[in-house]
C-alpha cells in the first residue's frame, strides 16, 4: 500500500499520559536497572534531531514523503522523550535542556562529523544510499518496539508498563514506513540492495550505540534482551523479508558481538 | 518550564543509575551537566507549551475556492512563492542542526513542532493553488521551470548546498562555535516575519476561501516570530561576537531565499507583495527589527525590493 502522508501527518499525534497516575512512581518505585534503560531510551529519543540532521545531508529530505514523514517522526520521538523524562523526573533524575545540550556537546568529534560521514557516502552511493537509510531505520524502530514491549512486561509497573506500550504502538508507524519505503527501493534496484547488504552486515548496531558509551549499549542491551535469542530471531526474520537480505542476521551478530547471546 | 523537571513531594533521590551521575550540589540529578556547559538561552517565550499544543492541518474549502474563480496570474505566483518557500524548513533547519545549534536543546524542542508548523502552512497555500489537483503544485524553488529563468552561478549555488555545505557546516560551527546560533535565530527571524508580512500583503488583494486561508497561515506565524525574534535578541545583545556572527550569517544568503536557494519567481512576487507602502514598510521592519541591532552598516540596502517600485 503506498504511503499516505498526509494521514500520516494527520494522525500524528503525542503519547498520551496524562491519564496515568503517575503518584505510584513514589509507592513502586522503579528499580536502578529499569531507570538505566529508561534514561537510555529518553537520551536515544531526545537524540533524534540529530538522527533527523544526518538523514537532512543526503537526497532523502529532497523527496516529498521523507521529508513529510522525518517532519513528524521527529516531533513523535520528541513527545516520547518528554514522557519518559517525566518518569525518570519522579525518580531525581533530571533531563532538561541544558542536561541534553551537556550531553550533545560532549559527545564531540563524533557527533560533529555525523553529518559530513553521511554527505561523503550519499555523494558516493548517490540516491540508492537513500535505501540504507530507511533499511537502518527499521531495524533502529524494529528494536525500539522490541525494546519497549521488553521493557514493559519486565516492569509490569500500573504507570510505565501502559506508557511503554503506547510509546512502542506509536512506534510501528515509523516500521512501517521505513520497512515500506526500503521495500520499495531496494525491489527498484539491485545496486541498493548490494550496498544495503554491506552496510548492515558491516555497521549496523543497536540503536543508540553511536551515541551512548558502550558499557550502556551493553548493559540495557544485556537487560532487555539478554538469554532472549528468540526475540532477537524475530527480529532478524523481520530485516529478511526486505529484497536481497534474506540471510543477514544482524541482530544476532551485532548482540554477539557486545558478548549478549 | 523545564521538561523533566521534577515534581511532586517526597522527591527520592536520584539513585546511581549510571557512572558518575550527581547526588549532590548544583548540578543534583545530572548525568553530563556541569560547569563547563553554558546554559541555554531562555526567553519569555514558553517552548515547553508551544511543543505540548500541537498543531493541525489548515483545512481549505476547495469547492468554494473553486467556486471564487481562478486567481489572478500575479497572485498565483506569489502564492507559489511562499508556499515554496514555507516548504524550505527542512532545509533551513538542515543547515542549523549540522552547527552548535543543534546542540542546543530549547531550540530543537521548538523546531520539533515548528517544522510541523510550517510543513502545514506550506501545505494549506498548496491548496489553494491547487483546487483538486495538489500534484499540480511544486515544494521545489528550483523546478527546471524556475531554474531556467535564473542566473547560471544558480547551478553552482544549488551543488554548494546540496553537496559541499554539509561538509563544511560541521567546520563552520566548529571556528564560529555558539556565535553562529545567534546568526540562524536571526537569519529565521527576519524569514518568519517576512512570510508573515507577505500573507498579510497577500491577503488584501484576495477574497474569498483564498483570503481565509492565508489569514490562518498568517496568524500561524505568530509564535514563530516569537521564538525566533527573542532568540536572536537576545543572544546579539549579549555579546559582540554573536552580533558579529549573525551579521555574517545574514551576509551569506538572504533569508527570503528558503534553504539557501534563490526561486526564480521571487522578484516578481515582491513587486505584488510591495504594491502598498504600508507592506513595503512592513517588510522593512521584519528585517530592521534584527538588523538594527547589528555592527556596522545595513545589509544590502536594507530592502529586498526591485527599483522601480510600482507606485512608489
Amino acid at each position: 500500500m503506498a504511503f499516505d502522508l498526509d494521514h500520516f501527518a494527520e494522525t500524528s499525534i503525542p503519547v498520551k499520559y496524562e491519564d496515568l497516575d503517575f503518584d505510584t512512581f513514589e509507592s513502586q518505585p522503579l528499580d536502578d536497572q529499569t531507570l538505566r534503560s529508561l534514561r537510555y531510551m529518553c537520551d536515544v529519543e531526545f537524540h533524534t534531531s540529530c538522527f533527523l540532521r544526518d538523514m537532512l545531508v543526503t537526497p532523502s529530505h529532497r523527496e516529498e514523503d521523507t521529508g513529510g514523514f522525518m517532519t513528524m517522526w521527529n516531533r513523535e520521538e520528541f513527545w516520547h522523550g518528554e514522557a519518559l523524562s517525566m518518569v525518570l523526573a519522579r525518580h531525581g533524575i533530571v533531563v532538561d535542556y541544558d542536561e541534553l545540550k551537556a550531553k550533545r556537546v560532549k559527545l564531540g568529534w563524533s557527533n560533529a562529523l555525523g553529518p559530513l560521514k553521511q554527505s561523503v557516502m550519499s555523494n558516493l552511493a548517490g540516491t540508492d544510499f537513500v535505501a540504507v537509510h530507511m533499511v537502518w531505520g527499521a531495524a533502529n524502530e524494529l528494536s525500539a518496539v522490541a525494546a519497549y514491549r521488553r521493557l514493559s512486561a519486565l516492569t509490569d509497573h500500573p504507570a510505565l508498563s501502559p506508557l511503554l506500550k503506547r510509546i512502542a504502538q506509536q512506534e510501528t508507524r515509523h516500521v512501517a514506513f521505513y520497512t515500506t519505503q526500503g521495500r520499495d527501493r531496494l525491489e527498484a534496484s539491485p545496486t541498493a540492495q548490494k550496498i544495503v547488504r554491506l552496510v548492515m552486515s558491516r555497521a549496523w548496531k543497536p540503536v543508540g550505540s553511536g551515541m551512548m558509551e558502550e558499557s550502556e549499549v551493553k548493559h540495557v542491551m544485556g537487560h532487555l534482551f539478554g538469554g532472549q535469542p528468540r526475540e532477537l530471531d524475530k527480529l532478524d526474520k523481520r530485516v529478511q523479508k526486505l529484497p536481497g537480505l534474506d540471510d543477514l542476521t544482524i541482530f544476532r551478530n551485532a548482540f554477539a558481538r557486545l558478548g549478549i547471546a | 518550564m523545564a521538561i523533566g523537571s521534577a515534581v511532586g513531594t517526597g522527591r527520592r533521590a536520584a539513585p546511581e543509575t549510571a557512572p558518575g551521575a550527581q547526588q549532590t550540589g548544583q548540578f543534583v540529578g545530572h548525568l553530563h551537566l556541569d560547569e563547563t556547559i553554558s546554559p541555554v538561552v531562555r526567553t519569555d517565550f514558553d517552548v515547553a507549551a508551544y511543543a505540548k499544543r500541537g498543531t493541525e492541518r489548515i483545512v481549505v474549502d476547495s469547492s468554494q475556492r473553486a467556486a471564487d474563480g481562478p486567481l489572478p496570474a500575479e497572485l498565483r505566483t506569489t502564492l507559489g512563492v511562499l508556499h515554496r518557500l514555507e516548504a524550505s524548513a527542512l532545509a533551513e533547519s538542515r543547515a542549523m542542526l549540522a552547527t552548535s545549534t543543534g546542540h542546543e536543546a530549547r531550540i530543537t524542542a521548538f523546531f520539533a513542532t515548528w517544522l510541523v508548523e510550517r510543513f502545514w502552512q506550506s501545505r494549506a497555500l498548496r491548496d489553494v493553488l491547487a483546487g483538486g489537483d495538489p500534484a499540480s503544485v511544486t515544494d521545489a524553488a528550483d523546478t527546471s521551470e524556475h531554474r531556467s529563468a535564473l542566473h547560471p552561478l544558480h547551478a553552482l549555488r544549488r551543488v554548494h548546498v546540496d553537496r559541499v555545505q554539509p561538509l563544511l557546516s560541521p567546520l563552520w560551527g566548529i571556528v564560529t562555535g555558539e556565535g553562529v546560533t545567534a546568526g540562524h535565530m536571526a537569519r529565521m527571524a527576519i524569514q518568519e516575519a517576512s512570510l508573515q508580512a507577505a500573507l498579510v500583503a497577500v491577503s488584501r488583494q484576495l477574497d474569498g476561501e483564498a483570503q481565509r486561508v492565508v489569514d490562518r497561515v498568517a496568524e500561524r506565524h505568530d509564535a514563530a516570530v516569537g521564538f525566533f525574534t527573542a532568540e536572536a535578541i537576545t543572544r546579539i545583545t549579549r555579546s559582540r561576537g554573536e552580533a558579529i556572527s549573525a551579521r555574517a550569517v545574514l551576509a551569506l544568503s538572504s533569508p527570503l531565499h528558503g534553504g539557501g536557494l534563490a526561486d526564480a519567481q521571487l522578484i516578481t512576487a515582491l513587486r505584488v507583495i510591495g504594491a502598498d507602502t504600508r507592506d513595503r514598510a512592513a517588510l522593512r521592519r521584519a528585517r530592521f527589527e534584527i538588523t538594527r541591532l547589528l555592527p556596522g552598516p545595513d545589509l544590502a540596502g536594507g530592502l529586498p525590493f526591485p527599483r522601480p517600485l510600482k507606485g512608489a
